[in-house]
């Protein structure tokens, strides 16, 4: 059979720490997975260790050899199944964790137990691939210290260790670890680039911009408190007002949903400027798109990047690390009006037949105007003046013909809903017209000049194009609803349900997201942003050349070996003998004033020897020496007396040298 | 092969450590120069680990998996010490060995002291000869007994050889270890034979001289049955009052003293000779009997009692000039 035979007594009980601890390690340090992978996953991995846990206390039998593998096999498949591959860091965990449920099922002894440990370890260090903020990171302190409880109570299992001594030994190692990690993280050669390819990391349920709108569909991205960037102006910021963040540009509408199109083409940046340039810098999280988000409307663009023919930026590859880029736009700025008229056609095309009363209503603009600016006149007019009302929960528009669902009968929406109504009406009217989609906004950060823009602040608006002017901005929301411009979202909603809402309501909550987004920002900026480049600094701020390896690794090793001589010295100091009691001290105060006067204590001598080899020579002292010579036998070996009495005494002790003529010997 | 030479190497480190330690007395103090230590396969696999896990994030470019790393490492590399000072400064006393009968375990007892403010935790001690090991913590400023196992083989002086002491406390990366070649020994008897000849009858009146009474006249009082033991001497009613069964037992000048000879037992080797002699003592006195033992060249005159024992024990165990058990 291959079936494990339970182990008796003390060694059962030895095991059965060992598995325990196991469980603790492998749970702490595989929780922050089970958030994003399968829940088949997590489940299944729970129950094999509440089987192993249950079989443990109740002595049954482990599976045979067959069973495991099929176990293994089955694990395999459903990972295959999953994921469609093996590879890759999600697939990569759950393989790892799944497997260690199946090893699980035939663990005994140190061996094991210990490369179950070495498991736990790497599951641990796999939760950063998907998540390096400070809040998994504060999560990670507990749990590496209990992971490496449990590799000390597996290594050396104890049924008498109690939880606190093992913590506390733990935590003598880790503390005296810390700064010696700290070293290595400083000065640990970093390199650019990867090693071998990045298993793609599949960012489920990412929120983030999408690269079509359906006003038809409700938003659940206007409700999201989460980052999206952070700026930072060289010199004054502009106006909130002015703050319109160009992502992507929808030119194509097929009746329910504004998408991009084709590939974009590739633009000049022929935007004719005004005033003055305004220089910024961007800290962008990951979006997952292969676009760059710029103030309108940007001149300069960061490395890497190319621009479209709408003015938009596109990176060549897909944003899934933070990235960091300083770009240069205008204000006041106007691009395309050389725009060639077969490049404008695509902005006139409207989905055949449908929304006439749209198309009435854009036909009768058309003829009453003198100017196309006459045109968006009306529109803007009619946003303003009839009763449409800005909110977030607009109700669904089905079927055909939303827009004019939307223009004549709900007039209930957000900006999605406007901008696509407003372009709709402006091709209609034979205006070129599209839909750019980004943010709209800003909250500066008082604590560190950073502006936070955040998910919610995603917005629509429009741009329309002039013969001679080329393409102009039109916010059609800011004449539904100006302070959604003007204030932000919060102010424009004053009674609905919003994310930000609360933090308007109690400024001091407002103040405590501000410091933790300072401190986040710090964290991503020093912390997680910590590469060759700012390594390079630093080397260059502490004397060191970058490039002279042998220079750092003496650096390197000799601050290492520094910190294990202090651990080393520290160590000696803790196991050093111990104190002797208070009256053994106080007695050999007695004994070095003795031999201060020329009779020290011999080795070999007791305390009763002692004093009489004192007295024979100074009788003058007889009378105090034997006293304490007395209490001290009496406290030390019969534990009777006092203490402080007997301190008292040797304090006053104060023998004067006999005159010198005086022999030693009586 | 690969065995063999790994035998050689072992055995040169062994002559490496032991001439430059020198020998040990009783007390042996663990000082630093008499403390190796190495990784053990768990720490070479755990440094593995750290290995992979430093490619991983220089691969994602990965802080937090930097930060990791670097703090494993570092904890892994702490630990060395710590598992180094763990040992350090232990003292050990050689305390006791009972002797014991060839085939069994011997039990060396040493007193490990722990000079120090730290507990010192799951320390470990075995002999060179013998796989067994004894673990236990070391209280501060305080000691603790451990009874290291020694199988024994055959009958005369065994020597403790080699004694490891060890730990690879706190996180089992490391082990440090200490070798500490104590002169210690602990006197083997033979094994007793299992099948051995009933005991010689007691020889009336030729022991020294003494005249041949009738040993059945004075009664000397009642002791647990024993197997051998005549039926008519049983203490019948006695026995039911004690719920077990109780021998009369006759004393003085009655007693019959035999003699376990060496002579009598021709025809079988020397060993099994002893083996049996061996037995006979057992047997004698677990029966509270006097008894004499013949040698060659050695004689015992008839007596009882623990100290009889040790001495024919011991004459059994060291007979014929036994040489001492050398590692």
């Amino acid at each position: 059979m291959n079936a494990v035979a339970a182990p008796f007594g003390h060694e059962r009980d030895l095991e059965r720490q060992r598995l325990d601890w196991v469980l603790v390690a492998l749970a702490v340090m595989a929780a922050p997975h089970l958030l994003h992978l399968s829940p088949w996953i997590g489940v299944s991995a729970a129950l094999l260790a509440l089987w192993r846990l249950v079989a443990q206390r109740r002595g049954w039998r482990m599976p045979g050899r067959y069973s495991r593998y099929a176990l293994a096999l089955s694990c395999f498949a459903g990972v295959l199944v999953t994921f469609h591959t093996l590879n890759g860091p999600e697939a990569g965990t759950s393989l790892l964790l799944l497997l260690a449920m199946v090893k699980l099922m035939e663990s005994k002894g140190l061996r094991d137990y210990f490369l179950l440990m070495v498991i736990a370890y790497f599951l641990g260090i796999a939760n950063f691939l998907y998540d390096q903020t400070i809040q998994l990171a504060l999560y990670m302190i507990p749990a590496v210290l209990f992971t490496t409880v449990a590799l000390l109570n597996v290594a050396h299992p104890d049924p008498e260790r109690k939880l606190g001594t093992s913590l506390r030994s733990v935590a003598r190692l880790l503390l005296p670890a810390l700064p010696m990690a700290a070293v290595l993280f400083l000065l640990f050669p970093r390199i650019s680039g990867p090693l071998w390819g990045f298993g793609s990391l599949k960012h489920q349920g990412v929120t983030g911009l999408s690269t079509s709108m359906s006003p038809g569909d409700l938003s659940q991205l206007a409700q999201s408190d989460e980052i999206a960037f952070h700026v930072k102006f060289d010199g004054v910021a502009p106006p909130r007002s002015e703050l319109y963040w160009r992502a992507l540009v929808l030119h194509e509408y097929d009746g329910k949903t504004w998408s991009s199109g084709n590939l974009p083409w590739r633009g000049e940046a022929d935007a004719v400027t005004e005033g003055a340039p305004i220089h910024y810098q961007v800290t962008l999280e990951p979006n997952n798109l292969s676009v760059l988000y710029t103030l309108d409307l940007p001149t300069k663009l960061p490395d890497d990047t190319y621009l479209s023919a709408s003015y938009e930026t596109f990176t060549h590859g897909s944003v899934t690390e933070r990235k960091l880029y300083d770009a240069t736009s205008y204000a006041r700025a106007r691009y395309g009006t050389a725009m060639p008229l077969w490049m404008l056609r695509r902005d006139l095309v409207l989905p055949k037949d449908d929304d006439p009363r749209a198309r009435a209503l854009a036909q009768k603009w058309r003829s009453a105007a003198k100017t196309p600016e006459e045109v968006v006149q009306y529109a803007l007019t009619m946003f303003h003046d009839q009763p449409f009302h800005y909110t977030l929960q607009p109700g669904v528009l089905t079927g055909a013909d939303r827009i004019d669902q939307f223009l004549f009968d709900s007039r209930r929406g957000f900006c999605e809903h406007y901008a696509g109504a407003f372009v709709y009406l402006m091709r209609a009217a034979g205006i070129p017209a599209h839909v750019v989609i980004g943010y709209q906004g800003g909250t500066q950060n008082p604590l560190d000049d950073y502006y936070v823009v955040r998910q919610q602040e995603a917005h629509a608006w429009a741009e329309v194009w002039m013969a001679g002017r080329g393409w102009l901005r039109v916010d059609p929301t800011g004449a539904v609803d100006p302070a959604r411009v003007e204030e932000g979202l919060a102010d424009s909603l004053p009674d609905e349900d919003l994310a930000g809402s609360i933090y308007v309501r109690y400024p001091w909550l407002g103040a405590v997201r501000n410091s933790w987004d300072a401190l986040d920002s710090g964290w991503d900026k020093w912390v997680l942003a910590y590469g060759p480049a700012l390594q390079e600094r630093f080397y260059d701020k502490i004397g060191l050349d970058y490039g002279d390896w042998l220079q750092l690794a003496l650096v390197l090793g000799g601050m290492v070996a520094g910190l294990m001589a202090l651990y080393w010295l520290y160590l000696l100091w803790d196991r050093r003998p111990p104190a002797a009691p208070p009256v053994v001290r106080d007695y050999a105060r007695f004994c070095a004033r003795l031999a201060r006067l020329g009779l020290p204590r011999a080795a070999h001598e007791g305390p009763l020897d002692y004093a009489r080899r004192v007295v024979a020579v100074r009788a003058d002292l007889t009378e105090t020496v034997l006293d304490i010579t007395d209490r001290y036998v009496e406290l030390r070996y019969q534990d009777e007396g006092d203490p402080r009495a007997f301190r008292r005494l040797v304090t006053g002790f104060r023998p004067r040298r006999r005159g010198k003529a005086a022999p030693d010997r009586a | 092969m690969f065995a063999k030479a790994r035998a050689r190497f072992q055995r040169r480190i062994r002559e490496w450590a032991k001439s430059r330690q020198g020998p040990d007395g009783r007390r042996v103090t663990i000082a630093q120069r008499r403390l190796y230590i190495l990784p053990t396969p768990q720490g070479f696999l755990f440094g593995l680990t750290l290995f992979v896990m430093l490619l991983g994030s220089l691969n994602y470019a990965n802080s937090m998996g930097f930060m990791l790393t670097f703090l494993l490492f570092s904890l892994a590399l702490l630990s060395m010490h710590a598992a180094h000072a763990n040992l350090l400064g232990l003292e050990l006393v050689a305390a006791s060995a009972e002797p014991v009968f060839a085939g069994e375990t011997a039990r060396f007892h040493l007193a490990v002291h722990n000079p120090s403010r730290r507990v010192r935790i799951a320390v470990t001690l075995s002999a060179e000869r013998d796989e067994r090991t004894v673990t236990s913590d070391i209280p501060a400023d305080g000691q603790n007994l451990a009874p290291v196992p020694l199988v024994t083989a055959r009958r005369g002086w065994q020597s403790l050889g080699r004694l490891a002491v060890e730990s690879s406390y706190p996180f089992g990366l490391f082990r440090p270890w200490s070798w500490v070649y104590m002169d210690w020994k602990v006197l083997v008897y033979p094994a007793p034979a299992e099948q051995a000849p009933p005991l010689p009858e007691p020889l009336g009146g030729q022991g020294l001289g003494r005249p041949n009474q009738q040993g059945e006249d004075d009664f000397g009082g009642l002791r647990q049955y024993q197997r051998g033991d005549s039926p008519r001497r049983i203490a019948w009613k006695a026995s039911t009052r004690h719920e077990e069964l109780l021998t009369k037992r006759f004393s003085g000048a009655g007693e019959q003293t035999r003699w376990f000879e060496w002579a009598t037992l021709a025809g079988l080797d020397d060993e099994t000779r002893l083996a049996v002699l061996c037995r006979w003592v057992l047997t004698a006195h677990a029966a509270g009997m006097a008894y004499g033992l013949k040698l060659p060249g050695a004689v015992f005159p008839p007596a009882s009692g623990e100290e009889q024992r040790q001495r024919c024990l011991q004459a059994l165990a060291l007979f014929g000039g036994v040489a001492e058990m050398q590692p």
